[in-house]
């Protein structure tokens, strides 16, 4: 019977294989665990990938539709073709929804983090995920909210109504607004994690209260008395604190040159770590009317900018006409005042914009206040921001020219100014503003195959493959006519 | 986990009980047929058919009988033969053939040995012969067309071709779909196979009938292909053979190019363009290229060159020796040992394979002992360069004298506006070393003849190190360089991979006679696996110092998160069973059962259980009647199987972890963000459920053979990676959603019309499936599973259609299937919404294989043909915006032209045929940009049918006659000629752009076939030698 102990020898050392422990292997040693990421690994993150949709997909679309950027016709074919003429697909800068809302699962994620020790992360969370949601809602009009970022729990969330949205955005900012005044000794201190305001609760709220401004104002066009209602009690809020952003509200983690990731995202469209042009700068260029704008040939005045802004060939800007094969030869590239370095910050919102936005909020009688000293401001704040030299003798210049200087249609100099001073910055704001109010009312390329821009985006091939049972059904045609809820 | 163990156990004591009798003795011996020993033959004793037996692989038996005893001894396709024993106790019996074919015995799942006729399912076994007809350089081309269902797809041209090997169409959308490959009873994968110098293989089995691979449990889900390699020679004598080829390849053919315009833009000519757009040629002296370091042009005449970008490539090789000495046999001991040495050099200098392999294997019988061992040990360097350069060299108007510019790098290249291929092949370097040891014991004990217990054990060990770097460039500082952006920052990366992969199966086969008619056999057994696998990598931008390629000479290191430092690891273990129950040798059952632990899910869900039932039924021995010299031979087989998979959850994959985010760590500050494609946490294995019936018929004494195959198989539970809303805050998600069926049949015909001096074997097989996804998740239509670089196309896998499916932009037409155009613009009207523009199964294949001998000459052909599917040629889109394609030159480019067979909308849903409506405008700019716009925004251009008419081998053998060579020593002296992919018949639509094969890599697994993409080399096919020899 010496054989059958073998067997059993051999079945018993198998059975010992088997207990639950040999499966029991299956925790990643090659990333991090979910538990152990708190909102202070979150946040950096966050910011820093989220601003990359901003700087380079957003721009980019803003830029190339309000007619600051072209193609170098003289040596690539095809540029730009889709958004010359104006055709648009589901997957035409899908981009932008696909990724904007996966970033923004990260703010979710410190909101939704499972600890009262971080008022401070969560408040500036709750901040971001207003400032991006907005740009969701402007681009698209209804979307996924309230049923949004539950992440494996419901990956078909249901759309809401894009003025319900708006409403919860400001409710997110006195949200965060709350849990920063109530933040006590418990609450996490933010340091360097914080990669725009280094950890400073008062910028942050100077910050919020202009992104009020930027999300009331939007819907300043509607003149029901509901909506004015409404934007009478929350202008007036955001006057009782009466503090706004005083400062270029940039993120940066550190950029260096050290790595292409490291690079700043705007900075690395143009240039590598080693200082050389991408194949993206070779291609982008000034287009026409931007020269024409820039170089006075519009308007009889020279903007010092121009230098700034693009490369100058032959003293002025060379640019081709938007959907034309032909230009001038060389022509002119973005300029030293927007590809600054590679240490420069990825631009949530300049103070520009800022002074534009309480310039347009005091014009229109929200809050109190010299709209002119705030537009002067906002002009002067783009000189800085692109190292152009003193703004004076432009702000004099334009004085008297209507729809350019303080003179004319003050929400037509104002929309004007922000389309300089977003140029190249976020120019995406310019192109809302200019559906929002029809200025500055620059051309379209000589190819459109539509008679005017559209309103906004098709939702993208991802939600028709993925939320199909949930996505509206919206129409090529439709996006010519009908805009998120601020624009009919 | 005990209580089974128990249950096991009692089984065990249950059937090893043996009552012993006085006067009984054991009679051993062998049996053979004239070709030597037949293993699997059953001897029993007549009128007490509890005593019997089995003859083991070298044809010996030893059972109980007495004096006077008669033992029956009865083998499938032999004629019984009885033995009176006597005083002796050795009785060696040699069986007569009843008839041909049907003789074989093949090695089955776990090794186990089954004739062919009790075989519940189909298969198929290829020999050695004919794997190595044609001298390929592997044996997995060496099976291309010689087996129905078996779809073999050579996925990647280069130095190390990529194969795809699917058997009956996919199982799974995202999950894996290849055959399992078993080398000598323990499971292993497609490259090692692939690395086996054909030679040393002995058989290959197909197992088509998924009930064949139950037994492999989920690593056997898409069948299983059994590779068995030598063991030596039959005569128990020392023999050494020498083998020794050489192959000579060049490329097939090239992209048929307009020939009427020459380098520039917009109709003029221009000596840097990267175009085709020029004016027409006119065999003028023009300027090509940059200046040269004088600032002085080329001048060549602006006429075309003849496949001038042939001129890149040269001429390949593929040499192979290998020397084989194998000796004795299973019960003496025997031992073999094979040594083959590989070097390739590609048709793109410089990409070249070294690879020596050393196998050995020896076993020997002691008792009831038998031990087993093998080891494979191979070493491989590949160097070679990127695929990617072909873009490049595609992007060459026809005047340019390609092979002038070897050398001439990226300064004085023909275009300004890309790099040169000659740079990109001499500075753009990767090299991969591997080392690889496989070794294997059986271990096999004899308990009695009914019991035998049986151990397989093998690690392999794969040890990679891979080195890759590019140099940098930074361009001439001239007006012709001004605009351009050519940079390139030098970088290196180096990684070391080591893998460890340990198997054991633990078997115990039972083999009873339970009446005289009905016997009965059964397999019990465990399995345990273990895979690991640590990489480690280093690298970086920048280097210092140039054409030093270490770690310590770059300037600025990758970050961490962008280089490898990881380690998997996974285990599974499995319990299984199999019984065999036969009724008179004609009606076989078997059953299987097998229940998978495997780490890899979460414990709720980490046990499955799965059965499978399959039936084999003889007529032809059943019914006496019905056997005839022209028909002599039917057989039917039914099978119903079920098997759990969890092959697309790897180690980790639902552990739920962050992820790093762009460019972290910056400096001291590092951040995790959460992982925007998980996989479902409460995953359950997919379940394919398959239904098989088969059919084999001979005639004329096995002159003329059928076969036949009908399954069905349907997968519920997909494990599928879909993409999830973004608004969820995912990409996607893993989880099971969804159902695939495919159905499908192979059919074979075997014929050997001519069986004398003068032997015709010809075989011709058919296989179709179709495959159709039933649903995927809910809410949901679609699953892509690839895009690519040409706009407005992709591989989706799409509620109710075939899978995988092309779904693109196409053409709107009207309902006579004219496409509609704008009136204004002249442009066709394009689909606002992606339409099915085609599928990538092709509606069957059909593979053609002959072979006639004379004498001591053999001549042998394969070809196969596949046809009615599609795939989307990156190539093509290349040739499109670059002007190289013919019909954007051959009616002119004056001007546009009357869309051939179009309609405009001449009033709200009035179509009218369009006579004068011009599209492309009335310049070459705006053909131009017709092309390189609209043209290419339509993916439907790029689809293009995929049928293929290939002749896979070509080859002629001459064996010396034994007479002339004996007296020097040899038993064998054979010399061969060979082609392999000598022509391949396309259809008009695809003027050579593409091998549509290639047409199978993308997506997850490889599972999104469809798209030939631009990197890849174009088809070669090669001639040559061999010589083998015997002593």
């Amino acid at each position: 019977m010496i054989k059958y102990k073998y067997i059993t020898i051999a079945l018993l050392s198998l059975s010992l294989f088997s207990c639950d422990s040999f499966l029991d292997i299956n925790e990643s040693p090659n990333n991090i665990q979910v538990e152990d990421i708190t909102p202070r690994l979150l946040l950096p993150g966050s910011m820093s990938n989220i601003v990359r949709v901003q700087s380079r997909t957003m721009n980019q679309l803003g830029n190339i539709y309000m007619q600051n950027w072209g193609g170098d016709v003289n040596n690539f074919t095809g540029a730009n073709t889709d958004e010359y003429t104006l055709s648009i697909d589901n997957t035409f800068y899908s981009g932008i929804w696909d990724g904007l809302y996966p970033a923004l699962g990260n703010f979710q994620r410190i909101i939704n983090y499972d600890s009262e020790n971080y008022d401070n992360h969560k408040a500036m969370a709750l901040i971001m995920k207003s400032f991006y949601m907005q740009y969701l809602v402007d681009l698209y009009g209804d979307c996924p909210y309230t049923e949004a970022w539950l992440f494996q729990e419901n990956v078909t969330p249901a759309y809401d109504d894009d003025k319900e949205i708006y409403r919860a955005l400001i409710t997110n900012i006195d949200d965060a607004i709350a849990l920063f005044y109530g933040a006590n000794a418990d609450d996490n201190v933010v340091a360097a994690e914080d990669v725009m305001f280094g950890g400073n609760a008062n910028k942050w709220l100077r910050f919020a209260n202009t992104l009020k401004i930027r999300i009331l104002l939007r819907q300043s066009e509607l003149t029901d008395g509901d909506t004015q209602t409404y934007l009478t009690d929350e202008f007036a809020k955001v006057q009782a604190f009466g503090q706004f952003l005083d400062e270029n509200a940039g993120i940066n983690p550190g950029y260096s040159a050290d790595a292409a990731a490291q690079l700043p995202p705007f900075y690395s469209l143009f240039r590598t770590t080693t200082a050389a042009g991408t194949s993206y700068d070779s291609f982008v260029r000034a287009t026409a009317y931007i020269s024409d704008f820039l170089n006075g040939t519009v308007n009889t005045v020279i903007d010092p900018r121009r230098g700034r802004l693009y490369t100058l060939e032959g003293g002025v800007i060379a640019g081709a006409i938007q959907g034309e094969t032909t230009g001038p030869d060389p022509m002119s590239a973005v300029g030293p005042g927007l590809i600054i370095g590679n240490t420069q910050d990825a631009s949530v919102m300049t103070l520009a914009e800022g002074q534009f936005l309480l310039a347009e909020a005091i014009e229109k009688g929200y809050l109190t206040g010299d709209a002119q000293t705030e537009f002067e401001a906002g002009i002067t704040a783009s000189f800085t921001y692109l190292g152009a030299g003193s703004a004076a003798g432009y702000i004099g210049a334009i004085a008297t020219v209507d729809g350019l200087g303080w003179s004319g249609d003050h929400i037509e100099s104002i929309m004007t100014q922000k389309w300089l001073a977003t140029n190249g910055i976020n120019a995406i704001e310019s192109w809302i503003d200019y559906t929002r109010t029809g200025f500055p009312n620059v051309p379209l390329a000589t190819t459109a195959t539509n008679t005017k821009r559209p309103y906004r985006l098709l939702y993208p091939t991802s939600e028709y493959v993925a939320n199909s049972a949930n996505v509206p059904n919206l129409l090529l045609a439709q996006i010519f006519v009908e805009g998120p809820f601020w624009k009919n | 986990m005990r209580s089974k163990f128990k249950w096991i156990f009692t089984l065990l004591l249950a059937f090893t009980m043996q009552f012993s009798f006085a006067q009984e003795k054991t009679v051993t011996g062998m049996v053979s047929d004239a070709s030597g020993p037949i293993p699997g033959a059953n001897v029993v004793v007549k009128g007490a058919t509890s005593r019997s037996t089995q003859t083991d692989v070298d044809g010996k038996y030893s059972i109980k009988a007495k004096q006077g005893e008669v033992l029956l001894v009865s083998f499938i396709g032999y004629n019984d033969s009885s033995i009176n024993v006597g005083a002796a106790n050795s009785y060696n019996v040699k069986l007569s053939t009843e008839s041909v074919q049907l003789i074989d015995v093949v090695v089955t799942a776990l090794g186990k040995l089954k004739n062919k006729s009790s075989i519940t399912y189909q298969s198929d076994q290829i020999g050695t012969k004919e794997l190595t007809q044609a001298g390929a350089p592997s044996a997995i081309q060496g099976l291309i067309g010689k087996v129905s269902g078996l779809q073999i797809s050579t996925t990647s041209n280069g130095v190390n071709q990529g194969s795809r090997i699917v058997i009956n169409g996919p199982r799974s959308i995202s999950g894996n779909n290849q055959a399992l490959i078993v080398i000598d009873n323990a499971i292993s994968n497609a490259t090692i196979f692939g690395s086996l110098p054909p030679e040393i293989i002995e058989s290959v089995n197909v197992i088509k009938g998924a009930q064949g691979a139950a037994l492999y449990g989920s690593d056997g889900v898409n069948g299983v292909i059994i590779v068995t390699t030598k063991r030596g020679t039959t005569g128990g004598k020392m023999s050494v053979s020498v083998s020794s080829s050489i192959d000579f390849q060049e490329v097939n053919y090239l992209p048929e190019r307009q020939t009427r315009y020459g380098q520039g833009w917009f109709g003029e000519q221009i000596a840097i363009e990267n175009g085709s757009w020029g004016a027409q040629l006119d065999g003028s002296l023009q300027p090509v290229g940059l200046p040269l370091a004088d600032g002085s042009f080329r001048l060549r005449p602006y006429s075309a060159i003849e496949d001038n970008i042939g001129q890149f490539f040269q001429k390949g090789t593929i040499q192979q020796k290998s020397i084989s000495v194998s000796g004795g046999t299973l019960a003496d001991g025997y031992a073999s040992l094979t040594i083959g040495r590989q070097d390739r050099e590609f048709v793109v200098k410089g990409d070249e394979l070294y690879r020596t392999n050393f196998s050995f294997k020896g076993g020997k019988s002691v008792g009831k002992w038998f031990v087993e061992g093998d080891v494979q040990y191979y070493n491989q360097k590949q160097e070679n360069t990127t695929a990617g350069l072909y873009a490049q060299l595609l992007q060459t108007a026809v005047n340019i004298p390609v092979g002038e510019f070897d050398g001439s790098g990226n300064n004085q290249h023909w275009t300004v506006y890309y790099r040169s291929p000659s740079w990109t092949r001499d500075n753009v370097r990767g090299t991969t070393g591997t080392d690889f040891m496989s070794g294997t014991s059986t271990l096999q004990y004899k308990f009695n003849n009914h019991i035998t217990a049986k151990w397989v054990g093998n690690v392999r060990l794969n040890s990679t190190y891979f080195e890759s770097h590019t140099n940098a460039f930074t361009a001439a500082e001239d007006i012709y360089n001004a605009f351009s952006n050519r940079i390139v920052i030098s970088n290196m990366t180096s990684s070391t991979s080591t893998q460890r992969n340990i198997y054991s199966d633990i078997l115990v086969d039972f083999d009873y006679d339970l009446t005289k008619d009905i016997s009965f056999s059964a397999t019990v057994g465990n399995n345990i696996q273990d895979a690991y696998v640590r990489t480690n990598q280093v690298g970086g931008s920048e280097l210092d110092v140039d054409g030093w390629y270490n770690f310590n000479n770059v300037l600025e290191p990758s970050l961490a998160s962008g280089v490898n430092n990881t380690s998997f690891r996974s285990r599974r273990y499995s319990y299984f069973a199999s019984a065999d129950f036969a009724y008179k040798k004609y009606l076989t059952l078997n059953i299987t059962g097998r229940n998978d632990y495997t780490s890899t899910l979460s414990s709720d869900n980490n046990s499955f259980f799965y059965p499978s039932a399959g039936l084999s039924f003889v007529p032809t021995k059943a019914f006496a009647g019905m056997k005839s010299e022209t028909f002599n031979f039917a057989k039917l087989t039914l099978g119903w199987t079920k098997v759990g998979n969890t092959s697309s959850v790897g180690a980790y994959q639902i552990d739920d972890i962050g992820v790093v985010p762009t460019g972290y760590p910056f400096g001291d500050l590092a951040s995790y963000i959460g992982n925007q494609n998980p996989t479902a946490v409460d995953i359950k294995p997919e379940f394919v459920t398959t239904i098989d019936f088969g059919l084999t018929l001979g005639f004329l004494k096995d002159r003329l053979t059928f076969d036949a195959q009908y399954f069905n198989q349907t997968t519920t539970d997909l494990i599928t990676s879909a993409t999830a809303s973004s608004a969820s805050g995912l990409n996607s998600a893993t989880g099971n959603i969804g159902e695939l069926e495919t159905k499908g049949y192979n059919l074979d015909l075997g014929f050997k019309p001519f069986d004398g001096k003068f032997k015709w074997d010809g075989k011709i097989n058919l296989s179709h499936y179709k495959t159709i996804v039933n649903s995927v998740a809910p809410g949901v239509d679609e699953v892509n599973l690839a895009t690519s670089a040409v706009q407005n196309v992709g591989i989706f896998a799409v509620v109710g259609e075939e899978f995988p499916l092309i779904k693109g932009v196409g053409y709107i037409r009207d309902d006579a299937g004219n496409v509609v155009i704008d009136a204004a613009t002249g442009n066709p009207l394009k689909t606002s919404e992606f339409i099915k523009l085609g599928k990538s199964t092709p509606d069957y294949i059909l593979g053609f294989s002959n072979s006639f001998s004379y004498k001591g000459f053999k001549l042998t052909a394969v070809c196969d043909y596949r046809t009615g599917h599609q795939f989307l040629s990156e190539v093509k889109d290349q040739l499109a915006w670059t002007g190289n394609l013919i019909e954007s030159a051959e009616n002119g480019r004056a001007g546009g032209f009357i869309y051939p067979n179009s309609v405009y909308e001449s009033a709200p849903g009035v179509y009218t045929q369009n006579t004068n409506i011009v599209t492309g405008g009335n310049s070459y700019t705006s053909y131009q940009t017709y092309f390189s716009d609209e043209y290419r925004a339509t993916g439907e251009n790029f689809v293009i049918d995929a049928t293929a008419f290939k002749v896979r081998e070509l080859a002629l053998n001459y064996s010396l006659p034994k007479t002339y060579i004996e007296k020097t020593g040899l038993s064998e002296l054979s010399f061969g000629v060979n082609a392999r992919n000598p022509f391949m018949v396309l259809p008009k639509g695809n003027r050579n752009y593409a091998d549509p094969e290639t047409a199978g890599n993308a997506g997850p697994n490889g599972n999104g076939a469809g798209i030939a993409t631009i990197g890849q080399y174009p088809n070669t096919r090669t001639f040559g030698f061999t010589i083998n020899a015997k002593f």
